[in-house]
């Protein structure tokens, strides 16, 4: 007993001897024996072998038989165990013989070198009888084991023959598919509002990884209810079935119990999904998209005949029950009237009667609530709760309450009843509404209770309004907000267009007073030319004081020389220009007051001098940029 | 001159136009009138009926008046409606928070309708702060004072322009006290346009099935009474999709919830 852990221990490491231990096998394989004169059958070589070198394959000698096709193949096995991992190389010879004639026939040995070892298989008994009297190669449904990799699907040129596909009685089964996606209906011709079951499944010829539906099947015209589906904890619940005479893994996908609501034919579109197998390592290796067939259906309209305030929703069968929770109670105590559907059909659509108004009672809108069961069958109950409040004392008589439904097993209208209710009502009957309780002169010693009520109505003459509660939704509050900032940046740029404006009226104030200038200049140079020399001194002092009432923006006129010379500083005059100007005013004062104390002479220089202080005061202006 | 003139008078524009706005009847205000005396007289007679069909009649004019909606409440209470008195005073609620009596009336109706049935939503949040704050004013009260103090700043913006430098700094201190102002109203009124966007309501009748989808057929996800308030998120057609306190979330007819 000791040693039984380390027997269990060591057990993966036995196992993975073993398998290591099993070595290279080389042989020959027969697909069926005995075979008819013509009729192909399948053979195949096949060397397993752990990590070697192979060389120099040499075929079997087929004398007898004509070689029809021949396939080589490689694939690799891994075993895991033991804590490691064994590959083997697997490489197999496919071929395809028909025999050429009757009797027993031998198909030599192949051969092979592997590690320099030389193997060859056994000679392989080929039994050769007449056409059609072989027995027939089984169906292919039982080859391997459903849910692994068919071993055919490795070697598919070992087919023996291509094999007919058979036809599909399975309604559900699209043809020529391994696997499909089957859609069972229950029955294709139905009532309106009777339940039609639909059940999608899928059908696997062998064991997938992945499904995935990619497009579901669309009910228009139906009221659909979704029946469950055996499921496994993770993922299909798959079981086998023989579909065709062919074993296939099949799992339910959807169930539906669909209800016509109109007349008409109509068809359910198909399921569509992906399924796919991956690899050791999570890798896909081969995906399929499959589609169901549209299951075609025909809902016939319900007989004539059907009773007054008949709800079309009404199909299958049906029981109604009614009952109150007490039929005795004081006025203003509430009871509860249940009223039950139970039976089998599309409950959830399904009105229920409708209470009649009872005279001195208040009824509540009701509490409804619907129970189903998905199993197979839409079925349970629809209970509708109503809440009643007695105003005045009385006997009250709930009459019966009726459903009609049409009956799909009998195919006829029945009409299902409750009994009558019968209420007794005692105590004083309400004076008010039970909401609003007046209270009434409270008698002497008695208690005065004063039940819950508000404040009274506010009786003003003309309504108030509240514009500001409605003025911050309207435009007017928009235009409100936007408009005195659009208003100052308006005005703001308006001052901006007349400064601009104003810049040009001063460009054309220098260009005119500079004609001005030249004007009086080529006056004073025609005086002086006339001989008139005090009258040309005379322009030359009226254009420097123009000159000066330009730059200072004041007249020079009545200023002392002191006041002439700070005024032009100030207007940025450099001293030689204020020096030159008044000794210029100097020249002219003194032509006026002593007109012989002048020559021709100094009048020119006077002139020129005077051209010279413009031409300054112009590029003072243009330094400055702008008038002072 | 010109300018200064200018500037004196759009300022002057500026500070009576909330006046002007304030005092400004619109021109069927008679028929109002008539309509809110119908209904009171009505009311007083008994005659509840009558009286909120000429109530409702001004709230589908989109009337706006926290008196309206307070007669309406009461209205409805003595009629027996609870859910429908608990909007309206909500609603009067809304537009005037400082409205003692409707304040009491929504206490009033809210204590009623609890002892018919009362809703307990397990794990309910309260509104958020800022929602609190947006709201602690009424709507009236929030516009007009942004607008005073808005309209103040940009008039006292238009002065500042024709004034003298000397005078200029004390304009501009006044403008920046009352731009600042306006702009924590703006931010009030902001914060109720936002609101607005997922509006609050009140479940109007006694007992209401909430779906699990926009149409009757669906199943039933719980059931509400009248009085809770809810949000407004979605509308699908006739239906409302709205969301509770606690989180819960379904369908609704839209008859069955009023906004507020």
């Amino acid at each position: 007993m000791r040693a039984l852990p380390f027997l269990l221990a060591a057990a993966p490491l036995l196992l993975a001897a073993t398998a290591y231990g099993q070595g290279t096998s080389f042989s020959a394989r027969l697909g069926r024996n005995p075979v008819g004169v013509g009729e192909s059958f399948p053979f195949e070589v096949t060397l397993s072998a752990d990590n070697v070198r192979m060389e120099d394959y040499r075929p079997p000698d087929f004398r007898g038989f004509r070689v029809v096709a021949e396939q080589p193949s490689q694939s690799t096995q891994i075993q895991m165990g033991g804590g490691g991992s064994l590959m083997r190389q697997i490489y197999t010879w496919h071929y395809q013989l028909v025999p050429l004639q009757k009797g027993k026939l031998v198909i030599g040995p192949a051969g092979v070198r592997v590690d320099g070892r030389e193997l060859r298989t056994e000679k392989v008994n080929v039994t050769v009888v007449e056409t059609g009297q072989a027995p027939q190669p089984r169906p292919r449904a039982p080859r391997g084991f459903p849910g692994f990799p068919d071993p055919s699907s490795l070697f598919p040129g070992l087919e023996p023959e291509p094999e007919p596909e058979p036809a599909p009685a399975d309604p559900g089964r699209p043809a020529g598919q391994r696997n499909f996606l089957r859609a069972l209906p229950s029955k294709t011709r139905a009532f309106v509002g009777e339940q039609i079951t639909i059940e999608w499944s899928l059908c696997l010829a062998e064991r997938q990884n992945n499904y995935a539906p990619t497009k579901e099947p669309r009910t228009d015209g139906f009221w659909v209810e979704d029946l469950e589906v055996p499921q496994r904890q993770h993922g299909l619940s798959l079981s086998e079935q023989v579909i065709d005479g062919r074993v296939y893994l099949v799992g339910p996908l959807m169930r539906k119990a669909l209800f016509g609501l109109r007349p008409g034919r109509t068809t359910v579109t198909p399921l569509e999904a992906d399924i796919s197998r991956v690899g050791f390592f999570g890798a896909p290796l081969r995906s399929e998209h499959l589609r169901a067939d549209p299951v075609p259906l025909e809902i016939v309209p319900l007989p004539a005949g059907a009773p007054a305030g008949f709800d079309p929703s009404a199909v299958g069968r049906f029981t109604l029950a009614a009952e109150v929770d007490r039929d005795h109670v004081q006025v203003g105590e509430a009871i509860t009237l249940r009223l039950r559907i139970d039976g089998q059909g599309n409950l959830r659509k399904i009105a229920l009667p409708a209470l009649p108004r009872l005279d001195g009672w208040k009824i509540y809108d009701p509490k409804v609530s619907v129970q189903l069961n998905h199993a197979d069958e839409i079925g349970g109950s629809k209970t509708a709760e109503y809440l009643l409040l007695p105003e005045k004392p009385g006997e009250t008589e709930i009459p019966p309450l009726a459903l009609s439904y049409f009956d799909t097993q009998k195919t006829t209208y029945v009409t299902a009843k409750t009994a009558p209710l019968r209420l007794v009502v005692t105590g004083q009957a309400m004076a008010q509404s039970p909401a609003a309780a007046v209270p009434t002169p409270a008698a002497a010693g008695s208690e005065n209770l004063l039940a819950i009520d508000v404040r009274p109505l506010r009786n003003r003459a003309a309504l108030r309004r509240d514009f500001g509660a409605a003025l911050y939704r309207s435009p007017t509050f928009v235009g409100l907000v936007i408009a005195p900032p659009a208003l100052l940046a308006f005005l703001g740029l308006l001052g901006v267009a007349r400064a601009r404006l104003g810049e040009e009226s001063e460009g054309k104030r220098r260009r005119k007073l500079r004609r001005a200038a030249s004007r009086r200049l080529r006056t004073a140079a025609a005086l002086l030319h006339e001989g008139r020399l005090a009258p040309s001194l005379g322009e030359i002092e009226r254009v420097l004081r123009e000159l000066l009432a330009g730059k200072m923006g004041s007249s020079a006129a009545g200023m002392s020389r002191d006041e002439l010379r700070a005024a032009m500083a100030k207007a940025g005059a450099a001293p030689a220009l204020v020096d030159g100007t008044v000794a210029a005013l100097d020249d002219c004062d003194r032509a006026r007051f002593a007109p012989g104390s002048i020559t021709a002479e100094e009048a020119s220089r006077a002139i020129d001098r005077a051209g010279e202080i413009i031409e300054d005061f112009e590029k003072l202006g243009a330094r400055e940029g702008s008038p002072s | 001159m010109k300018a200064r003139a200018l500037g004196v008078s759009i300022a002057a524009l500026l500070a009576v136009m909330p006046a002007l706005a304030a005092l400004a009847r619109p021109a069927h205000a008679d028929l109002l009138d008539e309509a809110w005396k119908r209904g009171n007289e009505a009311h007083l007679r008994g005659d509840y009926r009558a009286a909120a069909a000429a109530y409702e009649q001004l709230d589908r004019q989109h009337v706006v008046s926290a008196d309206l909606y307070y007669n309406l409440g009461v209205t409805y209470f003595r009629a027996g409606q609870l859910g429908h008195a608990i909007w309206a005073f909500e609603r009067s609620l809304v537009v005037a928070p400082d409205d003692d009596d409707a304040r009491f009336n929504l206490t009033q109706a809210r204590k009623l309708a609890g002892q018919r049935a009362h809703d307990k939503l397990e794990g309910a949040e309260r509104e958020p702060l800022w929602s609190r704050v947006v709201t602690y004013l009424g709507p009236s009260t929030e516009v007009w004072l942004f607008c005073g103090l808005y309209l103040g700043c940009f008039g006292l913006l238009f002065l500042r322009r024709s004034m003298a430098h000397d005078s200029r700094l004390a304009v501009t201190t006044g403008a920046a006290i009352l731009g600042t102002g306006a702009l924590l109203a703006g931010l009030l009124l902001l914060g109720r346009v936002n609101l607005d966007r997922l509006p609050a309501a009140v479940v109007l009748p006694d007992r209401v099935s909430v779906k699990e989808g926009a149409d009757s057929n669906f199943r039933t996800s719980f059931e509400v009474h009248g009085g809770l308030r809810v949000r407004v998120l979605d509308r699908e057609q006739d239906w409302v999709r709205v969301r509770l306190a606690n989180g819960l979330e379904g369908f609704m007819r839209a008859e069955d919830v009023g906004l507020l």
